[in-house]
């Protein structure tokens, strides 16, 4: 009877026990490799989106030495020589600028100048709308000041706080009061083209006054409200604006400014063809501009800036 | 001993299969790939840029606790209000003020543009905000079936 009772276990034993251990061991396995895939997988970094390659840093950097400086960033096309060469110094392939040579600018716009560097920007301040956000997002000149937003217009860039700084949202011109601005370049109209002109002149002529109260002995640039490209603005936004229009309203801003003994830029001439519009291909909508275009543009604030004091 | 044995055994897999579920419900997402696979997937009507530290600061705030990663893209012309954004949140109170963060930006934007463009009022209205684990997507664009539909597959 011993024999009965033991042979069945002992059997089982023998048959089972096998199988048993590997099993357990199986599942000790599993469990340690999933630990130690827990404890080596890869720690959780911030992202920096932005790398800013040294030498570009260098390049915007305000100290004097880096101002004369031999590097020249990726997203600039002037030459290495300081020489104003309008045509050399344009990045687009496809025309030279027609609107560089001074008879196509607005009677009143300021002659080219002796060319300044990217350090000219270190102390300047761009205020305007949607068009001027883009200094900031293609990040043309990281060294300036861009106190822009898509919601500010004529109506409403003295009382609507729209601007973020640092962590308040503020006007405009608060904001301009604390950068310290020398130099102010405005560009706004261009929601206003339909408006009434003299309404929207004499509201430009009430920024002006404020901008100098808020940023007092700097130098106040008026900008140009940028041409259209009638075909896609047409389509995309109101059949009613015209070039015509827009020259109408520029060349009122400029009587504007030479009354309130402030500059007037006309950078629209950059971004004009034969025809008085805007190429297709510099616009996504018929009134914003590409990336390209923003160089453009700084390459002929450089050519029309006046020294500083 | 034979109880014993088979109660180890079960307590030992049902730990070991444990193990291995709770790792593929923390599916980790790679945000810089994720983002430009979204961005090379939906035919965006603009250019789309990556918006460093100070832009989305502006656009989010992005100052709240719990804030593990993010990546942000945004229209860089400013012709349309096209937006997206990828966050990586600590815990149930980062959603929380996330998911504020986005809706302040989508009413930022729409006081932004009702004043003077109606079209784009349309696609905010129709912006998705979505949470899946800890990541949340934010997305204004003409196509948002498709960047929804990537990111419930990338987190499958």
């Amino acid at each position: 009877m011993p024999n009965l009772k033991f042979r069945p276990k002992h059997r089982r034993k023998r048959r089972g026990a096998p199988i048993l251990v590997g099993v357990l061991c199986a599942a000790v396995f599993s469990a340690a490799a999933a630990g130690i895939w827990q404890l080596n997988s890869t720690p959780v970094q911030a992202l920096k989106p932005l790398e800013l390659d040294p030498s570009v840093v260098a390049a915007f950097s305000s100290s004097p030495q880096a101002v004369a400086i031999q590097a020249i960033p990726s997203s600039e096309p002037e030459p290495s020589s300081q020489e104003p060469l309008p045509e050399e110094a344009s990045s687009e392939p496809a025309q030279s600028a027609s609107g560089q040579s001074e008879s196509a600018q607005t009677p009143g716009a300021l002659e080219e100048q002796p060319r300044v560097t990217s350090a000219y920007f270190d102390d300047a301040v761009f205020i305007g709308d949607s068009i001027t956000t883009g200094i900031k997002l293609y990040d043309v000149m990281s060294n300036t000041t861009v106190l822009a937003s898509t919601g500010i217009g004529l109506e409403n860039i003295l009382s609507k706080p729209a601007i973020k700084y640092g962590e308040e949202t503020l006007t405009a011109m608060q904001a301009l009061a604390k950068t310290g601005a020398r130099k102010v370049y405005i560009m706004l109209g261009a929601n206003s083209i339909l408006g009434d002109h003299d309404t929207m002149v004499g509201l430009y002529g009430n920024l002006i006054d404020e901008v100098r109260r808020n940023a007092p002995d700097s130098i106040i640039y008026v900008q140009s409200v940028l041409p259209i490209n009638e075909e896609i603005f047409h389509v995309k936004y109101n059949p009613n604006t015209d070039n015509s229009d827009i020259m109408d309203f520029n060349t009122k801003l400029a009587a504007l400014a030479a009354e309130k003994q402030v500059y007037y830029l006309d950078v629209g001439s950059v971004f004009r063809d034969e025809t008085g519009g805007m190429p297709a291909d510099y616009t996504p909508d018929g009134m914003h501009i590409n990336s390209a275009q923003y160089i453009m543009w700084f390459d002929y604030l450089k050519t029309h800036a006046i020294a500083a004091e | 001993m034979k109880k014993l044995a088979v109660f180890a055994l079960c307590t030992l897999m049902i730990l070991s299969l444990t193990a291995c579920g709770s790792k593929s419900e923390a599916k980790e997402l790679d945000l810089d790939a994720f983002a430009k696979q979204v961005i090379d997937a939906v035919e965006y009507d603009d250019d789309m840029v990556q918006l460093n530290e100070q832009i989305a600061s502006e656009y989010y705030g992005l100052s709240f606790d719990g804030l593990e990663q993010w990546v942000a893209y945004g229209s860089g012309t400013a012709a349309t209000t096209n937006e997206l954004m990828l966050m990586r949140l600590k815990d149930d109170a980062a959603v929380s003020a996330a998911k504020e963060a986005v809706q302040k930006r989508i009413e930022d934007q729409t006081s932004n543009y009702e004043g003077y463009r109606p079209d784009e009022l349309f696609r905010l209205e129709n912006a998705v905000v979505e949470v899946r684990g800890s990541y949340l997507l934010f997305s204004i664009s003409p196509d948002n079936d498709t960047v929804t539909k990537l990111f419930e597959d990338a987190l499958k």
